[in-house]
């Protein structure tokens, strides 16, 4: 029996380049650049830099 | 005031019912009122009958007499031995000042300003029984530790805190220094992060696995 494919798009983690821990989670292509933007972080009360995790969705 | 309520109701509860029927059969001497702090011992049965009143509750009937200046009121007991009675007593006297403000929120109609414990000794004069003196029956276990408050007393270490407590210091400073630069990280993202996204309009590479080159 085939194996189940894979998606097209897969769920990351953006954290907060301030150290703060906290996070966003979205969606992307799976064949894509990594995401990053510049969103609120509530932990420091202002817009900084978030960069995808390596380490995934979980 | 509430401090010398608290430890007058004390005295009404166990020590006014005892001192009226020893009145009414007119006894010699002090009256012998069994401890309500401490345990005692039933000679029939050989079995140990617990405090009346909880570690908790005298320690707060302790802060109140201490609050209204009536510790001489108060049975000695595992929170506060005949010595640390003393100790408090003592320290009670070398605050005359907040005494004398006790005394006079207590009582602000009268024209001279008493103290509660010359307040005490009127009433005593006036014939009531809960301030009068009262022999205590059993001798408490004299601990080594000072103060009424003694959690650390026996324990070696202290609670160091919680690990976030701990780690919060190093945690803001971090954040601090990340935060330092990050108007020119978000500058520099926004100039060059256009580049690394492909352009929606151009026609994607696909790379077939099954079309041989030659």
């Amino acid at each position: 029996m085939a194996g189940k494919a894979k998606a097209r798009t897969m769920i990351v983690r953006m954290v907060s380049t301030a150290k703060t821990g906290f996070f966003y989670t979205t969606e992307r292509l799976r064949v894509g650049p990594k995401l990053a933007a510049v969103k609120y972080d509530p932990k420091v009360k202002a817009r900084v830099l978030f960069v995808e995790s390596k380490k995934g969705a979980k | 005031m509430a401090a010398l309520q608290a430890v007058k109701q004390f005295r009404l509860r166990e020590v006014a019912p005892r001192l009226k029927s020893a009145s009414s059969s007119e006894a010699a001497g002090l009256v012998k009122i069994p401890n309500p702090f401490l345990p005692h011992r039933n000679p029939e049965s050989g079995r140990w009958a617990p405090p009346k009143y909880s570690l908790r509750l005298q320690a707060e009937l302790i802060k109140h007499a201490q609050a209204s200046g009536t510790l001489h009121l108060l049975p000695p007991g595992p929170k506060a031995g005949p010595r640390e009675l003393e100790r408090l007593k003592l320290s009670a006297q070398a605050v005359p000042s907040l005494v004398a403000g006790l005394a006079r929120s207590e009582r602000a109609q009268d024209a001279d300003a008493a103290s509660p414990a010359a307040q005490i000794a009127r009433q005593a004069g006036e014939g009531e029984l809960w301030n009068a003196p009262v022999e205590w029956e059993g001798v408490p276990h004299e601990t080594a530790a000072d103060g009424v408050v003694r959690l650390y007393a026996k324990r070696k270490r202290m609670f160091k805190g919680h690990k976030w407590e701990r780690t919060k210091q190093k945690r803001e400073e971090e954040r601090k220094v990340a935060m330092e630069h990050m108007q020119t990280n978000i500058e520099r993202f926004r100039s060059t992060y256009r580049r690394k996204l492909p352009n929606p309009l151009t026609v994607p590479r696909t790379t077939s696995y099954t079309k041989l080159p030659f």
